[in-house]
């Protein structure tokens, strides 16, 4: 039987109406059209589709869509939206993968934003290498563009005002 | 100095100058290709050349989409080939069409439209521009991806920006529906046809289940409710299957259970030796494990036929490798003329070789048949992906070598003396089945949801392309290093219950990873540095200068003293000329050997000849060096008796964000050292593949004195290898 739920996604309220047991991921791909945010494995294992809720980087493949009731979720596409406070980040961030050219094929790129935003956004004063590995740790990306993201962090998170712990400065 | 282009292949096939540009009136100029953006930046790559050549910017240069009813058929993308073939065809398009616009006295491309006829060739003795190219423009897709712009097949439908569809010249209803595919474990299962009716019964409204032979497809309005229907048909329907053999170890034992072998002698050369007492006989069997393509985006399609009286045929989305050789398998599954079809390319997640795309496209097109006018969207699951593409075949390689100490005094401490060794006799053996399963090549379709159906289309036998086209399992079995005697004997396996085809260098990874261990071997045994034997065995210039710049860069003396002092560290070397006309590559790996092995750095030189786009090609070195390590260091396919079950990243690691290596990557100069002319542009998207694996199966016996013959090497291999 189909419900209805109301969500916060991006800063605005939407109603969608979906099964009892529909996955986040369904919802905000296939009837919002967000589809920045990728089915990769539907088993939370590969990272393709993080999205902040609440703030923390979490997969949404296996999330039951009534568990966002009442919960702000953020999708790549709301870095235009100034009103968010994600937005100062995943802009300095989208600009340095840019700089970095730190994508291949680009399908764990929206994940791999939405964890180092997260990760930034709640940093104190400085982040060190591991830390942003430590972050990017649930992220698989096939094509090997693992170190221009790293760089791209570092170069966000300096651009955010964080100071980069040196002796974690590897890359 | 200006040259001609070295001759495409794709001009022979497609020599129209309208096959390749078309000049609109704003003065824009569409460029066709018939290769597909698979993540590696090539349409990037081809709009830079064409912009270069025409002396347009590049935004007035629009690179279409590959589609079979406009592209010149290229083929497959496949091979490291994109720039060479399509490359040069545009390239030289484009010197021709500037030519006649400074013939025509035009002053935009708008004005030269009118001065050409259709069926104008390219002439291909123009001069192109003589400078290299090496252009440094940002991939203009980059700040589309990372803004989350639906550039993906996958969103097709699902994001508002990718519809309407045009077909046939009119709009689809754009309310497509899902379909997903049920079907039994292996190559060929029979259904159980009580278990159907059964099934049948039990499915929720608002489904539509279709059946033909022991195919069996769901269809239904949302994403989620043919996912429950198909899963749902998958526990009820019972079939009768083919066993699998035991599973040892990614297939360390097919040579011996295949059913029968292929075996050719695939290359000779020089003289066999009267034997010398003064002369060493080497051997040694190196494996490598079945392993998974592992593209992050599960394969996806969509589909429609139209029937009416005046026309009537099947449009299909894919974001298949080779456009014409899908629609001519389509063609040739569904009983249509190939004129029918139209194939439209649009990108899938990072592409490494025969993935899932092809067979997916035939599922969206054989639920879409039963269901005229409608679109059907397939999306295959992850568990799908890694299960029904094809698997890269497992592979053993024996190499024998005769060798001949010198007597001519060498020194450790320089790389550049003779070694004074002579390499009398080497003989590379290679077990494999064939590794390419690809459409387009056979009498019936390659699919393999295709072989399930009433119509019984047999199941194919892998092959290797023949040596004109780079081999398959045979790829780089040819050593680059001088010796008087070399034999070459590639054993294709049969009739095995595993679907192989083309990932990443095909069979150059096991090949290389042989090659370049067993020369390590070799150079330990004799009390050689493996960097100066293996410059005094190579025979071409262009490779001695990737080694030794290489080593100048990693200071290799120095750092191989200082890893000494360094408990479980350890430095190894790799050198190979892709597909022995291909980029020439060296890499060096650094390890720390703990309870497992850790790749701590990797230097990479290649010399890619006229470098297009060197942002471009050093992320493609550096990004196959990462997938090499991450093969060699923890990948292998397995199975049960009737299932391959590394269906899910945890059953099948991949390398993670902790265990990425530093890579440093360095381009050798476009031009030849010897008259400054410009070498040819060489693809760089496999050139790491072998090298990478060799280079750190090398520093592991640096580090740890254990020489590990059997990848991946992990923990229970090393400890095999070191109670060998």
């Amino acid at each position: 039987m189909l419900q209805t739920h109301q969500l916060s996604i991006n800063g605005q309220v939407v109603r969608v109406q979906s099964g009892a047991d529909s996955t986040a991921l369904h919802a905000i791909r296939n009837q919002l059209g967000l589809t920045a945010s990728r089915f990769g494995c539907g088993q939370e294992q590969c990272g393709a589709c993080h999205v902040l809720i609440d703030g923390k980087s979490q997969p949404s493949c296996q999330l039951p869509l009534d568990n966002l009731v009442g919960r702000h979720i953020v999708t790549l596409e709301s870095a235009e939206n100034p009103e968010l406070p994600s937005s100062v980040y995943l802009k300095a961030l989208q600009s340095a993968f840019i700089d970095e050219q730190a994508a291949q094929c680009g399908y764990c790129t929206s994940g791999l934003l939405i964890s180092a935003a997260a990760l930034l956004m709640n940093a104190h004063e400085n982040i060190s290498d591991v830390q942003i590995r430590e972050a990017l740790e649930p992220h698989l990306c096939r094509c090997g563009i693992h170190n221009r993201v790293l760089r791209a962090v570092k170069k966000a998170a300096l651009q955010c005002g964080l100071k980069l712990t040196q002796s974690e400065v590897s890359a | 100095m200006s040259q001609l282009l070295p001759p495409s292949v794709s001009l022979k096939t497609n020599p129209l100058l309208a096959q390749w540009l078309r000049f609109e009136a704003d003065g824009s100029v569409k460029v066709f290709t018939g290769k597909a953006e698979l993540g590696q930046g090539i349409l990037h790559a081809l709009k830079l050349m064409a912009s270069h050549e025409l002396d347009l910017p590049v935004s007035l240069v629009h690179l279409e989409t590959a589609n079979t009813n406009n592209s010149p058929d290229e083929g497959m993308t496949s091979g490291s080939l994109s720039v060479q073939d399509s490359g040069s065809a545009i390239r030289q398009a484009c010197a021709h069409a500037a030519k006649l616009f400074k013939a025509h006295a035009c002053t935009t491309y708008a004005e030269l439209h009118s001065h050409l006829d259709p069926q104008l060739p390219v002439d291909v003795t123009v001069l192109p521009k003589s400078t290299a190219l090496n252009l440094t423009d940002s991939r203009d897709d980059i700040e589309a991806l990372v803004h989350g712009k639906p550039l993906f097949l996958h969103d097709l439908g699902i994001n508002v920006d990718l519809t309407p569809i045009i077909f046939n010249g009119g709009q689809i209803n754009i309310n497509f529906l899902h379909g997903r595919m049920v079907r039994g474990p292996s190559l060929r299962c029979g259904l159980q046809g009580a278990s159907w009716a059964g099934a049948l019964a039990a499915l929720p409204e608002g489904v539509q289940a279709f059946r033909d032979g022991s195919l069996v497809g769901v269809v239904a309005a949302t994403e989620e409710v043919a996912e429950k229907a198909a899963s749902k048909l998958q526990r009820l329907l019972k079939w009768d299957v083919e066993a699998l053999p035991a599973c040892r170890e990614g297939g360390v034992d097919f040579f011996e259970i295949a059913a029968a072998m292929d075996s050719q002698v695939f290359h000779e050369a020089g003289q066999l030796q009267e034997s010398n007492k003064d002369a060493k006989n080497y051997e040694a069997v190196y494996f490598r494990p079945a392993l998974h393509h592992g593209a992050m985006g599960p394969s996806v399609a969509m589909a429609v036929w139209t029937f009416s009286e005046s026309q009537s045929g099947l449009k299909v989305w894919s974001h298949t490798q080779g456009i014409f050789p899908l629609r001519k398998d389509l063609a040739l599954a569904f009983g249509i003329d190939a004129k029918q079809i139209e194939v439209q390319h649009m990108r899938g997640s990072g592409c490494y070789g025969h993935n899932g795309a092809d067979d997916v496209a035939y599922d969206a097109a054989w639920l879409a048949k039963q269901l005229p006018g409608q679109c059907v969207r397939v999306q295959w699951t992850r568990e799908e992906e890694m299960q029904q593409s094809p698997l890269a075949p497992a592979m053993r390689v024996k190499l024998q070598a005769t060798v001949l100490a010198g007597s001519v005094a060498r020194s450790k401490s320089d790389v550049h003396e003779n070694s004074g060794v002579e390499l009398l006799a080497w003989q590379h053996d290679v077990w494999s089945q064939g590794h390419s399963s690809r459409p387009g090549r056979a009498a019936t379709p390659a699919f393999k949801d295709s072989w399930q159906t009433a119509q019984n289309f047999p199941v194919l036998e892998p092959i290797n392309m023949p040596a004109a086209t780079g081999a398959g399992a045979e790829r780089n079995a040819i050593p680059p290093y001088r010796s008087a005697h070399v034999k070459v004997n590639a054993h294709r396996l049969l009739g095995l219950p595993f679907r192989t085809s083309a990932l990443r260098s095909l069979g150059a990874h096991a090949n290389v990873f042989a090659c370049e261990s067993f020369m390590d071997e070799i150079a330990h045994d004799q009390g050689l540095d493996p960097v100066a034997f293996r410059i005094s065995q190579l025979e071409d210039s262009r490779a001695r200068a990737v080694v030794s710049t290489l080593a100048a860069q990693v200071n290799w003396l120095e750092r191989l003293q200082g890893l000494a002092k360094k408990e479980g560290w350890g430095l190894g070397i790799a050198y190979a000329r892709y597909k022995s006309k291909g980029a020439y590559c060296a890499v060096v790996a650094e390890v720390e050997v703990t309870h497992q092995v850790n790749v701590r750095c990797l230097w990479v030189v290649a010399d890619i000849g006229e470098i297009i786009h060197a942002d471009g090609a050093k992320s493609q070195l550096e990004g196959g060096a990462i997938q090499s390590c991450s093969w060699a260091l923890k990948e292998q396919a397995h199975w049960d008796s009737s299932h391959i079950t590394s269906t899910h990243w945890d059953a099948y690691p991949i390398l993670r964000f902790s265990e990425v290596p530093e890579v440093h990557v360095h381009l050798m100069p476009s031009n030849s050292q010897n008259d400054n002319s410009l070498n040819p542009p060489l693809g760089a998207g496999e050139a790491t593949s072998g090298p990478t694996t060799a280079a750190i199966a090398n520093a592991v016996f640096h580090a740890v004195g254990v020489r590990v013959r059997q990848l991946p090497l992990m923990p229970d291999n090393l400890s095999k290898a070191a109670l060998a």
